[in-house]
């Protein structure tokens, strides 16, 4: 079964308090119900059944009091002296009349006897009914005396008609209970045949007095404050009361209840010869507990019942007895599960709140444990579980340091790596440069050589022709001139090619480096625009290498530096000790070499100026190699040139 | 997921509050004594179907049947419906005693309702005593006779026979003739007779019998005219009276010479007998279909409804038919159908029936009725001359001998008739 989805969203408090009420209140209420259901049944049950005795009983004294009555009629009427006088009466009522003097005397012989059984047996009057129907002695002496019962004004009375069925049916019977007129009051009658040898003479009748009926009747016995007897007889299309009733003492011939109405209905039912019981509204009005019978010696209907509201007083006493103890346990069980209610969902809400600071990230935090129970236990593992989520995240953290520290380790190999590569690449690159170098060096060499031998010839022929005709015209004088001029630079390319391509192995010396740069400025014409400025640091000490290839490096360098200063400048030559190294900088004020250049400057066939070979600076180079060191360019393009040599030192 | 899930209660506990809580009701309502509906309540009825006797027991057959109908219609007996089990007795006594043992052993009835001559009652008698069962007996009868397996729902003697015979002697004549069908009935209710016109000083002119079923009535009618009696005192069963009377009409003994009290006639046997015959006869009951109250226009109303608009109802008819009543409302009190039970429950039961107020006397099981004595009409009813108006409790012997004495007369017939309670005529 789904939860109800309102009783599912609630908190567990007043889930828990619903379902405390539910256990503890609905089982209470049901057994309580049912309980009440069962005992009110039962105590209708055991009241009924009282009812029922009573009526029986009551029943019984009814039937066995009539009965007595009429074995007591029978017996007077079989009794030879009534048997006399019936006759006697009778003879004399038939000849004389009921004031003749035989009557007279019969009436003072039998009065006494008669008198007295009245008295006794508590009859109200006696009659002497001939079989032709004529009352010929009653003891009272009423109006019915000397009438006939078959044809005179009391012929619809009752006793007329007992007298018929007495007579008829030969039998002892009694009549209804009805308004007498001779009498003027209620009256039944109880009417015996009077037999002599077998033959009916007459019939005895005794008026009965109500009063013992009244007292069976109105006994309450067993019929608690309200209970009561109710009986009446069917008189037309009504039920009339014939005894006075315990709520209405004049109730007797009074009053009565109208047939097929809705009105005191076991009575209806109980006249017409129903018999029952149950519940029913009585004649007042009132709910009662009820059972009804017919009698049928007397033709009543009997309603013996007692008031609901009386019979079920101890149920109703139970009912409100249980009904306030259910409230009363209403307010413990309430407290009792808001007490467990708060017990559970208080250590529940701690543990909430903590999970949410935890949630926050405070792993500081532990859930306080109130208990040993489920949820006690919850907290226990709640704060364990804290804890290792704090140790491991205490781990975390060392590890990504770690982590860190790797990384950077890292990247610092990769650089390094990066930068083997790069000087990888750079060797490489020179050995390349190298190996063409070579195979340049080869070509020129070649090439120098075979040139060389054929400008000597040409060379020799012009100074032959120049001391020929030394008057020559001055025309032919110029170009001679002219061509020794160009001999000797042509001289100078090829020795310069042949140098490029044979540099010989160093024969390295130890010198001083000033002389060296003396030396090398004193070969160079330097125009007068150039201001030369040489520092040469006495600290410097002497450098290992070849002085003349050293020689003719520096050369190189200072006139390339005055050449890039033709409108003149200044020229720095400065010597400097440096890690094991002597730095020997040659600087100029020229334009500069622009940055794509610098490398270049270094290569063979490179050149920017309109007459140059391109090979100046890569012999230079070749030759600071050879002699162990290094040759490099600084330039700000616009400010000047500086070429540094790093020359080993001693 | 059912049972899986926390929020969820297990379907095995549900259907087990369920059952439990079903189980407490059951428990309480059966105990409450409301019976849910069940078998139905299986009733005998036993009467002839055919024989000499058909003529009269049919109709008691279709007015128990009627009873029955009318309670089932209204929803039946303690939620259950009676299931009549129509048996024949075919005119035939062994018959009756052997289908009466058959239906209490076989068929399992919880009463039975039947039998309208006393000799069949009287063979049927020992056969509901040995079972301690219980039989519905709905025929006026002769009395002394008293049994705890019998309710008498027919009139006692002092119900009809000696009030009818004091009426006689007190309007018609004190010269009796006795005729009668030989057995036990007609046999015990003249010894009654007997004994009672002795008491009042009457004179009996003649007592005849004839054969059950025999149409041999030439020479009884001749004695009833060599007799010149005030009254015929008449207590033949059976078609024998249609044979009876037409002799007796044709020897010229009108009702207006000599009237005839019957016993064993009543409206139904009228249909056929013709009226024309008999207009100013007399018969006495406790009921007549002329009755003037509720109960009894309603009761023949249903029964014409059911039946047709040309049946009557007459006294074993309706005594049938308040005994089937009162047997249910002793159910109803007793809250089973067990046969001992409603045989205690039985016992002061009272009804408004047709014929007015009836109420089982506890004493002997008979009831108290209502005494009347009515005259044959043109039309085939009765117009009623004589009622005690009240009910009359029930008398089964007769004070004129003692218990014993009647016992002595009955084991006499008994014995003479051969071991059977009618003259089997040979």
């Amino acid at each position: 079964m789904e939860m109800p989805g309102v009783f599912k969203n609630l908190n567990i408090g007043p889930r828990l308090l619903i379902s405390f009420l539910l256990i503890s209140i609905l089982p209470l209420a049901a057994t309580t119900y049912v309980t009440y259901r069962i005992s009110e049944r039962y105590l209708r049950n055991n009241l009924m059944d009282d009812l029922l005795a009573v009526a029986e009983n009551k029943a019984n004294q009814i039937e066995t009091y009539i009965l007595e009555r009429k074995r007591n009629v029978s017996a007077l009427a079989r009794m030879p002296s009534i048997v006399d006088s019936m006759e006697k009466f009778d003879k004399a009522f038939k000849t004389g009349g009921r004031d003749s003097r035989e009557f007279k005397a019969i009436e003072k012989m039998v009065r006494p006897f008669l008198t007295s059984f009245k008295e006794t047996s508590g009859y109200y009057d006696l009659f002497l009914i001939s079989h032709s129907g004529d009352v010929v002695f009653t003891l009272n002496k009423e109006a019915d005396f000397g009438t006939n019962l078959e044809t005179g004004i009391f012929r619809d009375s009752e006793l007329s008609k007992v007298f018929d069925r007495a007579k008829t049916l030969m039998e002892t019977e009694i009549s209804d209970l009805e308004y007498y007129a001779p009498s003027r009051g209620p009256a039944a009658f109880i009417a015996a045949p009077v037999f002599r040898e077998g033959v009916i003479t007459g019939v005895v009748a005794l008026q009965m007095s109500n009063k013992e009926l009244h007292e069976i009747v109105n006994d309450y016995t067993g019929l608690a404050e309200t209970g009561e007897t109710v009986a009446a007889l069917k008189v037309g299309r009504e039920a009339v009361i014939m005894t006075p009733l315990r709520h209405d003492a004049e109730a007797a011939f009074k009053r009565s209840i109208p047939l097929g109405t809705k009105k005191f209905i076991p009575m209806q039912e109980a006249v017409q010869g129903k018999k029952g019981f149950g519940t029913c509204v009585d004649y007042r009005g009132e709910e009662a507990l009820a059972v009804w019978e017919y009698l049928p010696s007397i033709r009543w209907g009997m309603v013996v019942k007692v008031d609901t509201a009386e019979a079920l007083a101890p149920i109703t006493r139970m009912r409100n007895t249980l009904s306030v103890l259910g409230v009363l346990i209403l307010f413990p069980v309430i407290l009792i599960a808001r007490f467990v209610a708060k017990s559970i969902s208080g250590p529940i809400r701690n543990l909430t709140g903590t999970t949410e600071l935890i949630a926050q990230g405070d792993l500081s935090k532990r859930a306080s444990v109130f208990s040993k129970d489920e949820i006690g236990q919850l907290s226990n593992s709640f704060n364990e579980m804290t804890a290792k989520l704090s140790d491991s995240y205490s781990d975390l953290k060392r590890s990504a340091e770690e982590l860190a520290r790797s990384n950077l380790k890292l990247a610092r190999e990769i650089n390094e790596h990066e930068r083997a590569e790069e000087a990888l690449r750079e060797a490489q690159e020179q050995l390349v440069r190298r190996e063409k170098l070579a195979v340049l060096g080869q070509l020129a060499g070649g090439v120098g050589h075979e040139l060389r031998n054929p400008l000597g010839v040409i060379k020799n022929s012009a100074f032959f022709l120049n001391m020929v005709l030394a008057d020559a015209p001055e025309k032919v004088s110029e170009h001679l001139g002219i061509m020794d001029k160009q001999i000797g630079m042509a001289d100078e390319i090829i020795t310069n090619l042949l140098d490029f391509a044979r540099v010989k192995p160093a024969a390295l010396e130890t010198i001083p480096v000033g002389p060296l740069v003396d030396r090398a400025i004193a070969e160079c014409a330097i125009p007068h625009v150039i201001d030369v400025n040489i520092d040469v640091s006495r600290t410097v000490g002497p450098v290992v290498v070849d002085p003349s290839q050293m020689h003719h490096v520096l050369l190189n360098l200072i006139r390339n530096a005055v050449q890039a200063m033709p409108e003149g400048g200044r020229l720095s030559i400065t010597a400097r000790t440096g890690n094991g190294a002597v730095l020997l900088s040659v600087a100029d004020t020229g334009c500069g070499i622009p940055t794509e250049n610098r490398e270049k400057i270094f290569e063979p066939l490179f050149t920017t100026k309109a007459k140059g070979t391109g090979l100046g600076m890569s012999v230079c180079r070749s030759l600071v190699e050879a002699n162990h060191g290094e040759i490099s360019v600084e330039s700000v393009v616009g400010e000047g040139a500086t070429l540094i040599l790093r020359l080993p030192s001693k | 997921m059912a049972g899986n899930s926390p929020n969820r209660l297990p379907r095995g506990i549900i259907l087990t509050l369920v059952i439990i809580v079903l189980a407490a009701l059951v428990y309480y309502y059966q105990s409450d004594g409301k019976r849910i509906a069940g078998e139905p309540i299986k009733v005998g009825i036993l009467h002839s179907l055919t024989g000499t006797m058909a003529i009269s027991e049919a109709s008691v057959v279709d007015a128990t049947l009627l009873a029955i109908e009318e309670i089932n219609g209204r929803g039946g007996l303690l939620g259950r419906n009676i299931e009549p089990v129509l048996v024949d007795g075919r005119s035939d006594w062994p018959t009756f005693a052997k289908e009466a043992e058959r239906l209490i052993t076989e068929e399992k009835v919880s009463v039975v309702f039947g039998c309208w001559t006393s000799a069949s009652r009287k063979t049927v008698k020992p056969v509901f005593e040995k079972y301690d069962h219980l039989l519905f007996y709905p025929v006026q009868y002769e009395g002394i006779e008293q049994s705890p397996n019998i309710v008498y729902t027919g009139a006692a003697p002092n119900q009809q026979i000696i009030p009818a015979v004091k009426w006689c002697f007190d309007n018609l004549g004190k010269r009796f003739f006795l005729v009668g069908s030989d057995y036990v009935f007609p046999r015990t209710a003249n010894a009654i007779i007997k004994d009672q016109v002795a008491a009042l000083r009457g004179e009996i002119l003649g007592e005849e019998y004839i054969i059950l079923g025999s149409k041999e009535v030439k020479q009884v009618v001749g004695r009833i005219i060599e007799a010149e009696p005030d009254v015929i005192l008449n207590t033949i069963n059976g078609d024998s009276n249609v044979a009876f009377f037409k002799e007796l009409r044709a020897a010229g003994i009108s009702p207006d010479k000599i009237p005839t009290m019957s016993f064993s006639i009543a409206e139904d046997e009228l249909r056929i007998l013709s009226a024309e015959n008999m207009i100013g006869d007399y018969a006495a009951w406790n009921y007549f279909q002329s009755i003037q109250t509720e109960e009894n226009s309603r009761f023949v109303i249903a029964f014409k409804r059911r039946y047709g608009p040309l049946r009557v109802t007459d006294d074993p008819m309706e005594a049938a038919y308040l005994g089937v009543r009162l047997w249910a409302q002793a159910v109803l009190d007793a809250g089973t159908d067990d046969v001992n039970t409603v045989r205690k429950a039985v016992k002061k039961q009272s009804l408004c029936a047709p014929e007015g107020i009836v109420c089982i006397e506890a004493e002997n099981q008979h009831t108290w009725k209502t005494v009347r004595i009515g005259k044959i009409m043109r039309d085939g009813q009765f117009n009623i001359v004589w009622s005690s108006e009240i009910p009359i409790r029930p008398v089964p012997y007769p004070v004129y001998r003692s218990k014993k004495e009647w016992e002595t007369f009955l084991e006499d017939l008994y014995n003479g008739w051969g071991q059977s309670w009618a003259n089997q005529g040979t």
